[in-house]
């Protein structure tokens, strides 16, 4: 598989505090990649650093072989709290999608609406985002993410605000991106129902990699559900 | 009567200067606002008296004077508020202070001045210069061409400042590019209604469109609609009621707004 990101020996430090360690790994082209682990573990430090808006103290990190810039538009990005647009805010479902687009001029009328289509969202188009359900302002932001057609799509745990059956939709509309159209997917998330049912590879994060390797090796490790406690440990413990 | 009112000098003058530049302070009041940008604007406003100071005591326009001053003044607040401990809300507190202290001290200092201080603290769009509706003109004709320009990256930043980041947009540069545009504009407003009203014309505007918008191209074409209503309005009050105008056009924005508002609770916005 043709490496289409790679981390080589990042470590990003926020003050005297080290967030990430000697961070080194590899995604193919077309990888489903799952990024796991406790809270304060630094998944979202490690996406933020992955799609340029935080940069490493040290260390690089190559797109499609090339030093990664802010210029990239071969990069999809699904942040946190992407169900909370404020129901004041006057935009609508089409400006929202179009930001996703480089030029300024409105010639993408059909590539918006053809990634409308396909999420299933075309008739809320002239909608305000802010007047929408959570899963629904969920999928515009997809969207976003998806019209102008990357070849890489990072989410940083997009399912917190969704109901199991949302969630459901929203996996499978992810997984069809993924297999259909060769979209190269690191999601960090606690699901770890998702997780098994449908990442490819596994990248478990405590500040330094902890494991990084496929599904199939990751299930024959004998520690693999140790890690998963772990984290739901870790987690519980904060609430 | 209108007519008649027309064919005065500075009545044209004020209507065409007035037009302009309610246009550009309500396409850049949506993004201000939205933005939680609106109190820069009313920080500067207030610096504003002391570029009219520094303008009266150098004897060029007050407006041209304020152009470069309040652009500074502007990268100044942005500065200290991302680059330093300070809020951003409270160096916008301390520059208009320490400005508005510094025109005081300037027009004490120079024994007072032959123009009425009065007239630039509450806005005489009446007794503008043929200089004055040129300038205005033309800089107001360049903040719109930059709103109409950016118009992508700067409802990107709005909406989402993080996307834009990743979407490869200059988020930096854009958010500079605001705030200069904010300086031109409260330099601009300030003959129609002064330093201490003219965030009026950014704000009112503004927010009297998202009562009863849906999208945000409809929403600053309301704001447009609303500033050039409210300033027109205003202008004929001020002539027919003897009333100050830059006033005047505060109460019209405050009616409209009002209307709006209860517009939006009927139907539920």
């Amino acid at each position: 598989m043709k490496t289409l990101i790679e981390a080589r020996q990042l470590h990003v430090r926020y003050g005297m505090h080290e967030v990430l360690t000697d961070i080194s790994f590899r995604v193919g082209s077309g990888d489903f990649l799952a990024v796991v682990g406790p809270n304060g573990s630094g998944k979202t430090t490690l996406v933020k650093t992955l799609i340029g808006l935080l940069k490493p103290t040290s260390g690089s990190i190559l797109l499609e072989g090339a030093q990664l810039s802010n210029s990239s538009r071969s990069v999809g990005y699904l942040p946190q709290k992407s169900s909370y647009t404020d129901p004041r805010f006057p935009a609508t479902v089409r400006e929202v999608v179009k930001t996703g687009l480089k030029h300024r001029i409105d010639q993408h009328h059909e590539q918006i609406s053809r990634v409308l289509k396909l999420l299933q969202i075309n008739h809320l188009a002239d909608k305000r985002v802010g007047k929408l359900s959570g899963g629904q302002q969920q999928r515009v932001h997809l969207a976003r993410a998806l019209v102008g057609r990357p070849s890489l799509l990072v989410l940083d745990e997009p399912t917190g605000a969704l109901d199991p059956h949302t969630r459901e939709c929203f996996y499978t509309t992810l997984q069809k991106h993924n297999q259909e159209h060769g979209v190269t997917i690191i999601i960090v998330t606690h699901d770890s129902h998702a997780i098994g049912q449908y990442a490819r590879s596994i990248l478990f994060l405590d500040r330094k990699v902890l494991f990084f390797g496929t599904m199939e090796e990751f299930n024959q490790t004998p520690s693999s559900s140790h890690y998963f406690n772990h984290a739901h440990d870790e987690g519980a413990a904060e609430c | 009567m209108l007519t008649e009112m027309l064919q005065y000098t500075f009545m044209q003058r004020a209507l065409v200067s007035g037009v302009f530049i309610a246009l550009s302070s309500a396409g850049l009041g949506v993004f201000l606002v939205l933005r939680r940008f609106s109190m820069i604007g009313e920080g500067l406003a207030h610096s504003g008296f002391a570029a009219v100071a520094v303008g009266l005591l150098l004897g060029i326009s007050p407006m041209l004077a304020a152009i470069p001053i309040l652009m500074l003044l502007s990268l100044w607040i942005l500065e200290l508020g991302e680059k330093t401990t300070i809020y951003g809300e409270t160096a916008i507190g301390m520059v208009s202070s320490l400005s508005l202290a510094a025109g005081v001290l300037l027009a004490s200092l120079s024994g007072g001045f032959d123009v009425d201080l009065f007239s630039y603290l509450f806005g005489s769009i009446l007794a503008i210069t043929g200089l004055e509706v040129r300038l205005s003109v033309v800089l107001s004709v360049l903040v719109l061409g930059a709103l109409v320009y950016f118009y992508h990256d700067l409802f990107s930043i709005t909406y989402d400042e993080e996307f834009a980041r990743v979407s490869g947009i200059r988020t930096h540069a854009i958010n500079r590019l605001l705030i200069m545009l904010t300086a031109l504009t409260v330099a601009l407003g300030i003959r129609v209604v002064g330093t201490l009203l003219i965030s009026s014309l950014i704000i009112f505007p503004a927010v009297t469109a998202l009562q009863i918008s849906s999208g945000f191209r409809s929403t600053i074409f309301i704001a447009c609609t609303t500033a050039v209503i409210s300033v027109v309005i205003g202008i004929f009050a001020s002539f027919f009621l003897n009333l100050p105008t830059g006033a005047a056009i505060v109460m019209v924005n405050f009616l409209l707004f009002s209307l709006a508002f209860a517009a939006g609770r009927v139907t539920g916005r």
